[in-house]
């Protein structure tokens, strides 16, 4: 039987995608935990980092629709 | 409608009666009721092949999608070769089909709707391909492709070995359940990320670019700040108290804003920074009461400038105390050395500073500056202010530097507090100005309107007791100078406007009122450009008040308005040109004391007798009186010092203008 690829693809990129959205969380908890501490400061990379994520989400908006307006076509 | 026609044909309308077993068996494929199913094919097993209609069991439970049934009876229910017994339709059955077959209805006119039928109907392609196996029959694979055809609108293709029925698109819960959360997900998590990308810098100060400094709220903070090593920049929002034994080795590398705010200091004896690398701007740094012992250099605020300091404030009381034994050691508020630049730093101070030699035992020179102690960068726009006051003994010092090197500069710099030094050790010259102790680099646009004070408490008994010890003779000296101790270099545009005095017991004194000594060295000239000098210079001598008579005289005073001492060194000429002095001299005694409205005392090895590049200087007070002016080759025999670069000595002529004409002719201050 063959399988949903576009499907599996999908759910893998989401699950790649939560596990960033975690690290990022952890990342973002700590840092700020430190700066309150008084032992850090924001790290230059933080809204780097910051868009990376906000990327990677929003990218994940569209390749779901996109999956979704395919498998209606 | 064709097939409610063909139904009606074939009898029989109504549904099974209540508690027939076949009303039984189409209510357990209708709830998927396998319990029930299995109790029916238990007791009769001929009922596998039953069908209702045109639809055989399977056909149905494809149809209601009963998945038990399927999955525990399927095989039961197909094992019959197509051979059914038939009992009449359900309403229900047929429009439910008739829905879900749309255009393809017309091909069921006749025959049973097969499982393979119904599941091309209904568009199941997994369980289609497994039910029609490897190789189906060339006809059922036609069939089934234009069933699926005309219900799905997706072509099929047939094969010789079967047919290739294409994945079905439409979705079933799952997938738009999952497509549905992981946008949602996407689109929250994106919206809260835009929102940390905001806020949190916001809320922490920004990412430290110079749009946007990270704000430091708290002493920690700070700390944190001067040892970031990323070069960002700061800002800092609040007063702060920082207890400097709790750092150690900060290199200020990036840019910290203080915003006005006042640190406050509670000073470990050593530099609060190592180095500032960076810059260091807009605060008030605080050091309150102090009590330093040092033993190399050192310094209140930095060890070294390297980078900025600008527009800071520093406060500071008390004593400090050089411990150093023979090293020579510098000490300076702001710091011990600049090659950077430091502009606007404002300092009030009232410190007394006691020097190793205090105690009377021979030590090492040590010096001390209100800002900067060894400067070869730029120091500009920084000043001493009137309130402060600075007590010296044994440690030569100036207002705002010690020692300018020759590419350092000092520029558009003030000092107004009261310098005072006291020297009570038989070998120390004590040596002590308003702006820069010692300059071989350039002065410029400084000036001086804090008192100078130097003096000597050596008396001869000691001086001559201590040489014998230290196995060296000669005389001790005292200097004192209004912007400048000795100068080295380039002075140019600069005044004193305070009271400038020298006093001894025993010693030499060399005192002026730009400068105590204009001195050419091995490295240069010596220059004294556009300076002018008020005030009063004072100077007393007791040795040389003292003398007796047919006693030989063995001590000096040489006071000038711009310089009390000129000196040449090989070709490298000591000058002074277009500067004026209204200095009033005053004295304690008459033998040995030498004042002269420029200069005091000229010592060229070859010009010996002519003021040899004192060119268009202008003392305007009038004629000396009651100095002695009898010695030939000195400057001070001329009243007013008046020379002109035509080369017409006019010594002790008339005043060529005034004061306000000088001033109105802006070539001079």
């Amino acid at each position: 039987m063959k399988k949903d690829f576009a499907f599996v693809i999908l759910i893998i990129f989401a699950i790649a995608v939560l596990l960033t959205d975690a690290a990022y969380a952890v990342y973002v908890g700590v840092t700020l935990s430190a700066v309150n501490a008084g032992t850090a400061f924001l790290p230059l990379a933080f809204r780097s980092f910051t868009v990376a994520v906000i990327a990677v989400n929003a990218a994940l908006v569209p390749v779901a629709l996109s999956y979704a307006f395919l498998r209606r076509r | 409608m064709a097939f409610f026609k063909l139904k009606q044909k074939r009898g029989g309308s109504a549904a099974p009666e209540t508690g027939d077993r076949l009303k039984d068996l189409h209510a357990a494929i209708l709830h998927d009721d396998d319990v029930l199913m299995l109790g029916l094919l238990t007791a009769d097993a001929s009922l596998a092949a039953h069908a209702f209609g045109r639809f055989p069991l399977l056909s149905l439970c494809y149809m209601y999608r009963s998945r038990k049934i399927v999955r525990k009876f399927a095989d039961r229910l197909r094992a019959h070769d197509g051979n059914y017994s038939v009992s009449p339709e359900y309403t229900e059955d047929y429009k439910k089909f008739r829905e879900l077959a749309g255009r393809s209805l017309r091909l069921f006119r006749e025959g049973f709707v097969t499982p393979a039928d119904m599941l091309a109907v209904i568009g199941d392609a997994p369980t289609l391909r497994a039910e029609l196996g490897a190789k189906p029959a060339k006809a059922q694979a036609e069939r089934i492709a234009k069933i699926y055809e005309l219900t799905s609108k997706r072509k099929v293709r047939v094969k010789e070995n079967g047919v290739s029925v294409p994945h079905s698109r439409k979705m079933n819960a799952v997938q738009i359940t999952a497509i549905a959360l992981i946008a949602f997900f996407g689109l929250g998590v994106a919206g809260g990320a835009l929102g940390a990308y905001y806020a949190v810098p916001a809320a922490f100060g920004g990412d430290g670019s110079a749009d946007a400094p990270i704000l430091v709220n708290n002493t920690e903070q700070f700390l944190f700040a001067a040892g970031d090593t990323q070069q960002r920049y700061f800002k800092l929002t609040s007063d702060i108290v920082i207890d400097a034994s709790a750092s150690d080795k900060l290199n200020v590398v990036s840019d910290i804003d203080c915003d006005g705010h006042t640190v406050e200091v509670v000073s470990d004896g050593k530099p609060l920074f190592e180095d500032i690398s960076g810059k260091l701007r807009n605060g008030v740094f605080d050091f309150g009461s102090v009590n330093i012992s040092y033993s190399s250099d050192s310094a209140l605020l930095a060890h070294t400038v390297t980078g900025g300091a600008e527009r800071l404030t520093l406060k500071a009381e008390g004593t400090l105390t050089d411990t150093s034994g023979n090293e020579t050691v510098y000490f300076g508020c702001l710091s011990v050395e600049n090659s950077g630049t430091v502009n606007y730093v404002t300092a009030e101070l009232g410190l007394k500073v006691t020097g190793a030699s205090a105690a009377g035992e021979s030590a090492g020179d040590s010096f001390f500056a209100g800002i900067v102690a060894k400067n070869s960068g730029s120091v500009a726009y920084c000043s001493v202010t009137e309130n402060s006051v600075v007590e010296l003994d044994t440690v030569d010092g100036a207002g705002v530097v010690a020692e300018n090197s020759a590419n350092g500069r000092v520029l558009d710099s003030t000092n107004a507090a009261a310098i005072s030094q006291i020297s009570s050790y038989a070998m120390w010259s004590p040596n002590s100005s308003g702006v820069v102790l010692n300059n071989y680099g350039t002065v410029s646009n400084c000036v001086n309107s804090g008192d100078v004070a130097v003096s000597s408490e050596a008396t001869k008994e000691a001086v001559e007791e201590e040489m014998d010890k230290l196995g060296v003779s000669g005389n001790i000296a005292v200097y004192a100078g209004g912007v400048v101790c000795t100068n080295y270099g380039t002075l140019r545009h600069s005044k004193n406007t305070g009271d400038v005095s020298a006093a001894s017991l025993y010693s030499y004194i060399y005192a002026g009122g730009v400068a105590a000594a204009n001195t050419a060295h091995s490295g240069g000239s010596a220059s004294i450009d556009n300076c002018a000098s008020l005030g009063v210079l004072s100077m007393s001598c007791a040795e040389a008040d003292n003398i007796g008579e047919g006693d030989t005289l063995t001590v000096f005073l040489f006071g000038g308005g711009i310089a009390g001492y000129f000196a040449t060194y090989e070709s490298y000429s000591a000058t002074a040109t277009n500067s004026y002095s209204t200095m009033s001299f005053t004295h304690s005694g008459y033998a040995g004391c030498f004042a002269g409205g420029i200069a005091g005392v000229q010592l060229s090895p070859s010009v010996p007798v002519l003021p040899f590049g004192l060119t268009d200087n202008y003392y305007l007070t009038g004629s000396l009186s009651g100095f002695n002016a009898g010695v030939g080759a000195l400057i001070s025999a001329w009243d007013h010092n008046i020379y002109y670069s035509s080369g017409v000595n006019v010594q002790g002529g008339a005043l060529p203008m005034t004061q306000t004409q000088l001033e109105e002719w802006s070539y001079y201050w």
